[in-house]
């Protein structure tokens, strides 16, 4: 007789947050607070600080002053979850986020949004070099915002990961530029959800609120 | 100008030569390089003859489609989607394309230095409208039971290219049964999509106005 786990099926599924320095942890602990008025997914913390409701998970700096942004690329070694959604500290929970979730579930490998700024202002946040180099190897991308992200672990996540890591060492700056570069060597399945998940009525994006 | 060594070589404009990080970042940030490579590159190689395995499937008139990519003797299908060729556009007349368009979507699924490729390119369509906000009830009620939710963007079901693999030719049926039900054009492809992940590079909406020339008769 087949039965169905569902203390397993839990641990399948859980969110991952970076916070490194007080208003991280502030704004992260504001967030987790959100996310529980929604779901019951485990929570891991990945920083210099604990916090309550979260497993701590600590990271070493290896790059000189960019942890949080180090530690994002390395999240597919760092989530303890076989689907991992990553949420930015200084997003608030409003709705249901298990259509990113069920997209994994589906086979896609990555469930992400498209970022606000696109066409002449596509990636203007990155730097001036940076940008141009990848405008001439890409030529008007579609620019996703990394700060609410659903993953999976598959090889071709690993591969993308890694190439994620090699392309932002590049610069250490920002991260959507590098991940630009990276998913265009090593694609992967990429489910896309609209702007009420990143920045709207599921999940508020108080940008900038994690920084010191 | 110092190759990656430092010794002094003499280059003409138009060649490709390999050079330190710093000096690199000085001429590109001034626009006296750019990184060789890119969709113009990959563009020039399937204008100059590596489309013997593209093709455009029209969804509607042919001779249309025959006169709009002649110049690069693509070949041409009509009828219900499908994939007849090894990298196939499938087009619905109705969404204005020229030669040069056509061509940067078969190079977004090229191949490059032995990495994985995309296996089709589809545009968002413009306007930022999702799901929820078109077709009839009966339809967004059958996709939100498909995909979960109905905030999801739409993309533009009028071009799409695609590489012919296990996983598209299963999504092409797929998007083809949607149709012939009568289902609208946006949410066909949205379930069709969701149902058969591939490795899709979604282009933002208006990406094909980036390629556009005019073209002298």
């Amino acid at each position: 007789m087949a039965v169905e786990l569902v203390g397993e099926r839990k641990q399948v599924r859980g969110v991952v947050y970076v916070a490194y320095g007080a208003a991280a942890q502030r704004e992260a602990r504001l967030s987790i607070e959100s996310l529980r008025r929604h779901h019951g997914w485990p929570v891991v913390v990945v920083g210099d600080g604990s916090i309550a409701g979260s497993r701590h998970v600590k990271f070493t700096d290896g790059t000189g002053g960019l942890p949080g942004r180090w530690a994002k690329v390395n999240l597919d070694k760092l989530s303890p979850f076989e689907h991992t959604l990553f949420l930015d500290a200084d997003t608030r929970v409003h709705g249901d986020l298990s259509p990113g979730f069920r997209a994994l579930e589906r086979g896609w490998d990555v469930a992400i949004v498209p970022s606000e700024p696109q066409g002449d202002q596509v990636l203007a946040h990155v730097g001036e070099v940076e940008r141009a180099v990848t405008l001439a190897v890409l030529s008007d991308p579609l620019q996703l915002n990394t700060g609410v992200m659903w993953f999976r672990k598959t090889a071709c996540i690993m591969r993308l990961f890694e190439e994620w890591r090699r392309q932002w060492w590049s610069w250490r700056d920002k991260d959507q530029g590098a991940l630009l570069r990276a998913l265009e060597r090593a694609p992967v399945r990429v489910w896309l959800l609209g702007r009420p998940f990143n920045g709207g009525g599921v999940v508020a994006h108080r940008f900038g609120m994690a920084r010191e | 100008m110092p190759d990656a060594s430092g010794k002094l070589v003499r280059v003409e404009v138009g060649d490709c030569v390999q050079v330190g990080k710093h000096f690199a970042r000085d001429k590109l940030a001034s626009g006296a390089a750019r990184v060789p490579g890119g969709d113009e590159t990959r563009a020039r190689k399937v204008i100059a003859g590596d489309i013997q395995d593209c093709g455009v499937l029209v969804r509607g008139n042919k001779r249309e489609a025959a006169r709009i990519v002649g110049k690069y003797k693509l070949q041409v299908a009509s009828g219900r989607v499908s994939l007849p060729f090894a990298r196939t556009l499938v087009w619905r007349p109705g969404l204005a394309l020229n030669p040069r368009q056509v061509v940067m979507g078969f190079a977004r699924l090229e191949e490059q230095d032995g990495y994985d490729a995309w296996e089709g390119a589809a545009m968002l369509r413009a306007g930022e409208k999702m799901a929820l906000h078109i077709g009839t009830a009966d339809e967004r009620r059958a996709t939100r039971d498909t995909i979960g939710t109905l905030k999801v963007p739409l993309y533009e079901a009028g071009a799409v290219w695609v590489r012919r693999t296990a996983a598209t030719e299963r999504f092409a049926a797929a998007w083809a049964g949607w149709l012939k039900e009568g289902i609208s054009e946006e949410h066909a492809l949205l379930r069709a999509l969701y149902v058969n992940p591939l490795l899709l590079c979604t282009l933002p909406a208006l990406w094909l106005s980036s390629w556009w020339v005019k073209e002298s008769r």
